[in-house]
């Protein structure tokens, strides 16, 4: 408890000494102050790490130290260089404060309070209860940042398994952040939440720019948690919201500069610019899109030397925040951009369209193409809102029924008033049409997953709705409370939908049961409310984290297809585990293996030296410890023989397999202590249990399906039990009847011949 | 011709046009149909989109020619067709009679009491989006209402964890 407390008394010294020294510094509005010192925050939490990790010392103590420091000078410079600016600064502060209240609170805005504060709550108990489960946290956003923290150094990891790991991590290090902090996983799932927070920050800001009442502006930027796409990923470690995020701060900066010329919110823009580029590829696109309105307020200024220094500024401050990932990207793999410039594989992607030439392609692959094709396809886009229901897409009603008219009516008259050479309305909701002409240039057969990319334009949907209330509010003000009922009750609905989500799964009653009922092992066991392979997974997973919570930790060897060779969980969820296959020249031999193939497909891809699940099967070393039709887990019997770990085990078969313990209970009587029982049934973990605890002497050997037989052979036994399967060579005799899930079994004793 | 006339007689086009074809979708199938994606969409491009293209052609060239702008109000009624039909779509029975009745007296009041232009072009504003909503949820509904008894579920995790989750922590 007392870590939680310090991590949050460091995230909120770092925040507010930005805020309090944004502010000081060049007497900065509160409200930018907060919106600009959130974000530099944010960049000073993933640049810190970056920065030591590149210098081979990312540790605890460094990084907390270097932040501490930081904010100690922050405010050390403020006390000494703005005293006299600070006491009557906080006395407008509070009494400011205490206006806008009064201003902002209305019924609406109480409601999506209680909601949002549900949602936390909510979100909070699944990052501590459920693990990190976002399907591309596990294939290539987390196995980065668990290895950099366990080397204590930025590394690539090998590209043949995901080209994705060579992506920017910039919005990635932000869930570095607790995952160095506590050294655990546990609440590296409350990232988003904490940027989705701040998103509401941003969008507030850029409503107040546009004029909308305090009221409105802080109801449509609540929204923003509400949107179904905001809600699945609020518990992920996608990068999408902090992308989008990102993009509209860097609006308001660039909108803040555009209505004042004052060159901090430049600076601030450039820095913003920066980091983004760092996170995503597709910032290249979204940034170049709020060019057109610096541009526009350099061409007001009529001076090309000051438009030309000032641009400059900006160009310069976007370089280094990100330019490690790109050079690092060129230095390894000769491209700056890998794997966003090649075609095939799993490189789709905005980027990849534009550097293949889009036109050629439009009739075949990407979505415009479809589309042009035939044009009902555009009504997938707003009816079907690809997605809904995962942390894909799905942008909600209040985006496709209220948003989307509404920026499509102001678009329409910012189209009429650059006719009027007024054309920054046209600049700022033509974002959108970037937005969506980005995305429209994904592979058509990705296209439900890629949604998210362009998040950032509910943000202008939510500003047009803010914009349409404050018109309303002179022509038809009765129609306005009816709309926000509307926006409550669609937030409420997309809340209540959030439960049932598989994309990830937000299910925490099974979890909280077993905690209450002493019965939780890992939480890696709750991959089971998950959809593809990860149930299947969990099983190797589950047992692993188990059993090495305590101690060194396990070298674990993986192989897998290749589609769903993820390596996240098996670090562990106190990043105990190390992977075999990713170290160079290992000088042991694994711990424990892990083989899983995909439903789909028998053929398993290897990463470093080849070890077939044959070649463990036939060493003795090598123990099964549990086992589906697609995985397998063994650990190295020297491991397991100690007491801590066999009790250990024990403990895991018995709150995992409890029906198995009453069956195998109910049989041991039939088991003479000189024979051994050798098994491929989940009634094995029920044997493997009794034996464990002292309660049956005959060693149980758990083997691979239908593999009894070939186990056998290899061992000199004479007396063999086994379930559903007779041996050959000896001679079998039902001894018991079963009754399981596929029908009846026998429970056979198999004596020499 | 005044750029205000043409916006608005945009926004009239795209508020019936939906409306009516909407109308017809849901009076010619039925929910289960409605509610299978694919089916539904090729259904509409086959059939009702050209109605929904040619109404809005034939409307558009009555209002550019008859342009007088209290007209408006009117398609502000025939856009309760809209309505009618969600309403009906979520099996509102009466109800739906009821509400709109109600929707229309609304409406009547409301252009009585202030008859111009920026009424009108917001009411039209907030039909489209009454319409763009209706259909969206009509999609959706499901999805969002399937939601429920997980949702319970999640609730009742929450209260078991307030209830006797604080004491297993003491």
């Amino acid at each position: 408890m007392i870590e939680v407390f310090g991590f949050f008394f460091i995230n909120f010294f770092i925040f507010s000494s930005w805020i309090l020294f944004l502010w000081a510094f060049q007497k900065t509005s509160f409200r930018d102050s907060l919106v600009y010192g959130g974000m530099i925050g944010m960049i000073q939490i993933a640049f810190v790490p970056l920065l030591y990790g590149i210098l081979n010392r990312l540790t605890f103590s460094w990084v907390v130290g270097s932040h501490l420091t930081l904010s100690l000078i922050l405010v050390g410079w403020v006390m000494v260089g703005r005293r006299a600016r600070l006491g009557p600064g906080l006395r407008d502060f509070f009494s400011t404060l205490k206006i806008w209240l009064r201003k902002v609170f209305g019924w609406e805005n109480y409601l999506l309070l209680i909601l949002g504060f549900f949602v936390w709550v909510w979100v909070l108990i699944a990052a501590i209860f459920l693990p990190p489960r976002g399907i591309d946290d596990l294939v290539y956003h987390l196995p980065s940042l668990y290895h950099f923290v366990q080397n204590q150094g930025i590394e690539l990891l090998p590209l043949d398994l995901r080209r994705g790991f060579a992506m920017p991590l910039n919005g990635d290090l932000l869930f570095l952040w607790p995952l160095l902090f506590f050294g655990n996983d546990y609440l590296i799932d409350m990232v988003v939440f904490w940027v989705v927070l701040y998103g509401v920050g941003v969008l507030y800001s850029l409503g107040r720019q546009l004029d909308i009442a305090p009221r409105h502006s802080f109801f449509v930027a609540q929204l923003f948690i509400f949107l179904p796409v905001v809600l699945g990923q609020i518990g992920s470690n996608y990068n999408d919201v902090i992308t989008a995020v990102c993009f509209l701060s860097l609006l308001n900066a660039v909108f803040n500069f555009y209505r004042t010329g004052e060159k901090h919110h430049l600076i601030i823009a450039g820095i913003i610019t920066g980091y983004g580029l760092g996170v995503k590829y597709s910032m290249f696109i979204f940034s170049l899109a709020v060019q057109p309105i610096l541009w526009l307020r350099f061409w007001e200024e009529k001076s090309f030397k000051r438009a030309l220094v000032r641009y400059s500024t900006y160009i310069l401050l976007t370089i280094p925040i990100s330019l490690y990932w790109y050079v690092r990207n060129y230095l390894e793999t000769g491209h700056p951009f890998y794997p966003r410039i090649f075609g095939g594989g799993d490189q789709t992607g905005m980027v990849s369209g534009m550097v293949q030439g889009v036109a050629p392609k439009l009739k075949t692959d990407f979505a415009l193409g479809a589309f042009l094709e035939d044009p009902i396809n555009f009504l997938m886009y707003p009816f079907f809102d690809l997605g809904l229901g995962s942390l894909h897409g799905g942008f909600g009603v209040i985006f496709w029924g209220l948003g989307f008219p509404c920026v499509a009516y102001f678009l329409f008259q910012g189209v009429r008033k650059a006719f009027r050479k007024d054309c920054f309305p046209l600049f700022f909701w033509g974002q959108i049409l970037v937005g969506f002409y980005s995305v429209f240039l994904t592979i058509n057969k990705d296209f439900e997953f890629n949604q998210r990319y362009v998040l950032f334009v509910v943000g202008f949907g939510l500003l047009a709705v803010g914009n349409l209330f404050q018109n309303l509010r002179g022509n038809l003000p009765f129609t306005v409370p009816i709309l926000k009922l509307f926006c409550v009750g669609s937030s409420f609905l997309a809340v209540m939908h959030l439960a049932s989500y598989g994309w990830p799964s937000y299910q925490i009653k099974p979890a909280v049961e077993d905690w209450l009922a002493n019965q939780q092992t890992s939480e890696y066991k709750y991959y089971r409310q998950s959809p593809w392979d990860l149930p299947s997974l969990s099983m190797a997973w589950e047992p692993l984290d188990y059993l090495t919570r305590e101690g060194d930790g396990w070298n674990v060897y993986m192989a897998a297809t290749h589609g769903v060779f993820w390596v996240t969980p098996t670090y562990g969820s106190h990043l105990q585990n190390k992977i075999w296959n990713f170290e160079e020249n290992p000088q042991q031999d694994p711990d424990a293996y892990i083989f899983h193939y995909d439903s789909r497909s028998m053929e398993l891809f290897y990463l470093g030296k080849k070890i077939t699940p044959a070649e463990v099967l036939n060493d003795k070393r090598y123990e099964l410890v549990t086992q589906t039709p697609f995985t397998t887990f063994w650990v190295k019997r020297q491991l397991l023989d100690h007491p801590s770990m066999a009790a250990r085990l024990a403990d895991y078969y018995e709150k995992t397999f409890p029906p198995a313990i009453q069956t195998a209970t109910a049989l041991k009587h039939l088991v003479m202590d000189d024979g051994v029982i050798v098994t491929s049934s989940p009634l094995g973990y029920g044997f493997k249990y009794l034996f464990l605890t002292g309660k049956i002497r005959s060693p149980v050997y758990l083997v691979p399906r239908n593999q009894e037989e070939e186990f056998v052979k290899r061992a000199d036994f004479q007396t063999v039990y086994t379930v559903g399967n007779p041996l050959g060579g000896f001679h079998p005799r039902d001894i018991a009847e079963l009754m399981g899930p596929q029908g009846r079994i026998y429970f056979y004793e198999n004596i020499k011949k | 011709m005044d750029s205000n006339v043409l916006k608005k007689g945009l926004i009239a086009w795209v508020t019936l046009g939906l409306s009516l074809t909407y109308f017809v979708w849901v009076e010619r199938f039925d929910s289960q149909t409605f509610q299978t994606v694919e089916t539904g969409v090729r259904i509409y491009g086959d059939t009702l989109f050209p109605c929904f293209v040619g109404a809005a052609v034939i409307l558009g060239i009555l209002l550019i020619l008859k342009m007088k702008w209290a007209s408006i109000g009117w398609i502000c009624y025939i856009s309760l067709l809209f309505y009618f039909g969600f309403l009906k779509s979520l099996n509102g029975g009466w109800v739906s009679f009821i509400l709109v009745v109600g929707f229309a007296g609304l409406i009547y009041v409301v252009l009585r009491k202030k008859n111009h232009f920026e009424v009108h072009s917001s009411l039209v504003l907030i039909h489209v989006m009454g319409t763009m909503s209706g259909l969206y949820m009509s999609f959706h509904i499901k999805d969002f209402l399937n939601g429920w008894i997980p949702f319970q579920e999640v609730i009742q995790g929450l209260w078991l964890l307030v209830t006797q989750g604080v004491f297993k922590m003491w």
